[in-house]
């Protein structure tokens, strides 16, 4: 399958009612009560109403996020290195790759995701950059070098920011990055200040994607290119209201230790950008592409290395190492949807 | 935390509308050498806040930066690089390791903690 798309065509997928955008599964509903990381809201269909235990849902969730990735980050970085996000495949590869052929992967996985948004052919506009979720910084060096421009990351973990300002330091790029701890929901910058923003599978994080999706336009500078590439469940079909109950299940067993609140579609990433008036906006399906991540991932884990270091690590990796093989089978049923959505600012 | 950075960064509290530039509470502020690279200056200029730059460099106990903005052409001449040298020193080679960034207009605090800036807000404050 082919990830690429003419420029500024609109791919059409099964559309949804727009009112569907402002529907509760784009904020906190959907998640088994029970959780108290997620609360269900009762906002009717039409209203956007986020009610105050909602909010401090938010809080719980962000907590409870950063304490993931405090803990998980350094077992991540031993395994897999400094970029913590799906490698690109040639879709249907068989050949079982080395270690280093999936940390190529990784960097494919930028370079395809620059390249597909059309940023390759703009070096020269690039001054400043915005890494949305930025982990350990990977993505951010990578592209602070590349285009010799400033990055500057955001992420709710201390000890990813941390980390990532070290690696900078040794790669004697901290003029060029830096890395705080912030919220993407609530960033901490002017508006129009970024050339290129860039969020790489962080959105799957955001408890309310309308609010994400307008920070991330907000920072961006007129011109300027947002690229989303994130986690998503399948388009619902026409007249289709919600994913089927099993689906959903799947889903809610997966947020719950990759602290994850509830998923949209690719879709919704689109209509959102539409209603705010991006241009040139464009979408494709690469879970043909991301194929073999997850196995790769379950087997480094299944090294004696790995499940040494996973004990080590504590519970959270643990359980997000046994909520691995839900992620393959939620590709293999077609729930799950790995998404790249693109689009520019106007001038 | 360099300058370069605080640059960049407001405080976007809700009913916030003057949150930029942050004032800087400097309680430890280190040096780091960084290799001088007068083409990332140069490229980098143009979106620099110079009066800001200013203030938070003298927050940072540097005064040498001039008070107006260099003229663009200044700064491209390949001649002298005196003033690149001092833009550099500002803006790359002071770093704020502990202290605060301090909201203009509503007067909150912003820690920072090993050089790192911690922009969370409060539920209250979203």
């Amino acid at each position: 399958m082919k990830a690429t798309l003419a420029p500024s065509s609109l791919i059409s997928l099964p559309r949804h009612k727009v009112s569907s955008l402002r529907s509760p599964s784009l904020l906190l509903q959907s998640q088994r009560p029970s959780s108290a990381l997620m609360t269900t809201t009762t906002a009717s269909r039409g209203s956007v109403a986020v009610t105050a235990a909602a909010t401090s849902s938010f809080e719980a969730l962000r907590e409870g996020i950063a304490e993931f990735y405090n803990e998980t980050s350094g077992l991540w970085e031993e395994i897999w290195g400094d970029h913590m996000h799906h490698g690109f495949y040639d879709p249907d590869s068989s050949v079982q790759l080395s270690d280093s052929g999936h940390r190529e992967a990784q960097i494919r996985m930028i370079e395809e995701s620059l390249r597909f948004a059309g940023v390759t052919e703009e070096e020269k506009k690039i001054k400043r950059v915005v890494d949305v979720g930025c982990g350990i910084g990977g993505s951010s060096r990578y592209i602070a070098s590349k285009f010799g421009a400033e990055c500057i990351g955001i992420t709710l973990s201390p000890v990813q920011a941390k980390r990532a300002n070290d690696l900078a330091a040794a790669q004697s790029l901290s003029h060029k990055v830096s890395f705080q701890v912030a919220d993407a929901l609530e960033q901490p910058f002017e508006d129009g200040i970024f050339d290129l923003v860039w969020s790489m599978e962080s959105g799957e994080h955001m408890p309310d994607k309308a609010k994400f999706v307008k920070e991330l336009v907000r920072v961006a500078a007129p011109g300027g290119r947002i690229i989303i590439v994130t986690w998503c469940h399948r388009n619902l079909s026409p007249g289709e209201e919600a994913l089927q109950p099993w689906e959903q299940n799947l889903l809610d067993r997966i947020c719950k230790t990759f602290y994850l609140p509830a998923w949209c579609s690719t879709s919704d990433y689109v209509d959102l950008l539409q209603s705010l008036s991006l241009q040139d906006i464009k979408c494709a399906d690469w879970s043909e592409n991301v194929a073999p991540f997850w196995p790769a991932v379950i087997r480094t884990a299944l090294t004696w290395k790995g499940l040494v270091s996973l004990l080590r690590s504590g519970m959270k990796s643990i359980k997000g190492a046994l909520t691995m093989p839900l992620m393959i089978e939620g590709y293999k049923k077609g729930v799950i949807k790995f998404g790249i959505i693109t689009c520019q600012k106007p001038l | 935390m360099r300058l370069m950075t605080h640059n960049m960064l407001s405080c976007n509290i809700k009913g916030v509308t003057n949150g930029f530039p942050l004032k800087i509470e400097a309680e430890k502020v280190i040096e780091k050498e960084v290799d001088f690279n007068p083409d990332f200056l140069r490229h980098m200029f143009a979106k620099i806040e110079w009066k800001d730059l200013v203030e938070a460099a003298r927050s940072l106990g540097y005064a040498e930066l001039p008070e107006d903005s260099p003229d663009a052409t200044v700064i491209e001449s390949a001649a002298d690089e005196s003033l690149l040298k001092k833009l550099h020193h500002a803006l790359l080679e002071l770093h704020l390791e502990e202290g605060a960034l301090v909201c203009p207009e509503t007067g909150r605090k912003f820690p920072v903690n090993k050089g790192i800036p911690n922009m969370l807000l409060h539920e209250d404050e979203a």
